[in-house]
């Protein structure tokens, strides 16, 4: 569904450098610190960048010259980025029933009226979490083989992101060959909703994994200088200095717990993965 | 293309308030004998510039990433920031002269078909002007930048004018030598000349939207 070669995009303080397969019907996570490379990623693959060189492939085609027939197999949100404030979601419907043949009225008004949002009023009257939520029920209209969403749960409170991430199981319930990308950087939202994640860092994938072997077999070890000099490190992927001696990643939590039982092991999650990351750099 | 159409109608709602003034002010200054080709003139230019001015919408809320995610090319988002103003001015120009026709009734200034519908249409061809000069530098710089690049080009305009009026350059003999020729033919050259420069602002346009990172 989507193949990224040797995408390179350079900025005048960032480079991105990325390589990616993302298979239909899969549910596939982005995540990393802010300003890693996710959102740059994700225009790339909806064309709105140039890269510098390399090849993004989208539905089988160039991202860049994917056409507006193409582009009605695709939903996508962004955080940042939407329909203008001014407009009424009466607007908003009707936009949205000029762009897709397969846009259903009727189902999208019965959408809206579930999640509270009001026909009548401004969308600069809506909440931060209406928003959201108008943003994720646009993308899923149309019955999109494609959603790309971008931070699609950024600012919202525990039951507003819930919310949304209700809305896109269902989205992706009805149809397995639905493809779902999704960036965040809030790790629970993604270890409940993802097949495979993709961690970003500093513009290049430092990560790719199923979600659940991160949350089953990796881990971190908490182990004082001393023990951090005596054990095996084929299996650590990342290791960082604390004040106790070192904090250790590991993708093989069970052979430390077997070979050392005495190491305080804590279990795997994507925000360890983030962190250790992050301290490394 | 129609989606965009959509979006700029939904914009310009909120507008309605100034446009019903618009409509409101034509019909007073009608009233008050002020020359009905400038009321016309002057309503369809305020629609034509408040209709470009959804460029800044746009923009404010960040919305260009979203709408090129839409089906919808980078080419028809240039072509509909012509398209809608057109539409916009082509209406009020109707409303406009529609107004100062029945307002002529009451006042005794009626409009005549031969002399002031002439100038009313010419106007209208004029008028395709203000998108052909006012997209392409908002597109390139943005909405703001690109109003201070229309203004430095309205002021050499002015300066040219000036110049020409300084040296004691004769446009009336310009004037008179056009008068010759009948008057669609020089309607169809001043159609043609407009319909030049708008295909040609219409290029940088979609040249400008195709270079563009969002």
């Amino acid at each position: 569904m989507i193949q990224i070669k040797d995408l390179r995009k350079n900025y005048v303080t960032f480079q991105l450098d990325i390589n990616m397969s993302i298979p239909a019907g899969r549910v596939t996570g982005l995540v990393g610190r802010n300003g890693a490379g996710k959102s740059t990623t994700i225009k790339a693959i909806l064309g709105l960048i140039r890269p510098d060189s390399g090849e993004v492939i989208v539905l089988g085609k160039n991202a860049e010259k994917l056409t507006a027939q193409d582009r009605e197999m695709i939903g996508a949100a962004f955080s940042d980025s939407g329909f203008s404030s001014y407009l009424k979601l009466t607007d908003v419907m009707r936009i949205l029933k000029y762009s897709y043949r397969d846009f259903d009225e009727q189902e999208f008004r019965k959408a809206c009226e579930k999640a509270g949002l009001p026909m009548d009023k401004n969308l600069k009257e809506f909440s931060t979490g209406m928003k959201a939520r108008l943003r994720v029920l646009a993308a899923c209209s149309h019955g999109a083989r494609l959603l790309i969403l971008d931070e699609p749960t950024a600012g919202l409170d525990v039951i507003a992101r819930n919310e949304v991430l209700d809305m896109l199981r269902e989205y992706l319930a009805r149809d397995s060959e639905r493809t779902l990308l999704i960036s965040s950087h809030i790790s629970s939202d993604l270890e409940g909703l993802c097949d495979d994640i993709y961690m970003i860092h500093d513009g290049k994938v430092v990560l790719h994994e199923d979600t659940d072997v991160i949350l089953g077999e990796y881990g971190v070890l908490r182990v004082s200088d001393q023990v951090y000099e005596k054990i095996d490190k084929k299996y650590i992927l990342q290791t960082k200095k604390e004040s106790f001696g070192y904090s250790c990643l590991t993708n093989q939590k069970q052979y430390y717990a077997e070979n050392y039982p005495e190491i305080i092991i804590e279990s795997g999650s994507i925000d360890d993965l983030i962190l250790m990351t992050a301290k490394e750099a | 293309m129609k989606a965009l159409l959509a979006k700029d109608y939904g914009l310009m709602k909120q507008r309605g308030k100034i446009l019903l003034f618009l409509v409101l002010w034509a019909i007073a200054m009608n009233l008050i004998m002020v020359d009905s080709m400038f009321v016309v003139g002057w309503v369809v230019m305020i629609a034509e510039i408040s209709s470009i001015s959804t460029i800044s919408y746009d923009e404010y809320d960040n919305c260009m990433p979203f709408l090129m995610s839409l089906p919808v090319t980078r080419r028809d988002y240039a072509l509909e920031k012509y398209v809608f103003p057109l539409m916009c001015g082509i209406l009020f120009w109707i409303i406009s002269v529609i107004i100062v026709a029945v307002s002529g009734m009451f006042t005794g200034n009626s409009i005549s078909l031969s002399t002031d519908l002439p100038g009313m249409v010419l106007f209208l061809i004029l008028m395709m002007l203000i998108p052909a000069m006012a997209v392409p530098p908002q597109l390139k710089w943005g909405a703001e930048k690109g109003r201070i690049v229309m203004f430095i080009f309205f002021a050499i305009l002015m300066v040219v004018s000036y110049l020409l009026n300084y040296f004691k350059v004769d446009l009336g003999e310009t004037a008179e030598q056009l008068s010759r020729y009948p008057m669609y033919v020089v309607f169809l050259a001043v159609f043609l000349i407009c319909l030049v420069l708008l295909s040609i602002s219409v290029y940088l346009s979609i040249r400008i939207m195709e270079k563009k990172e969002f």
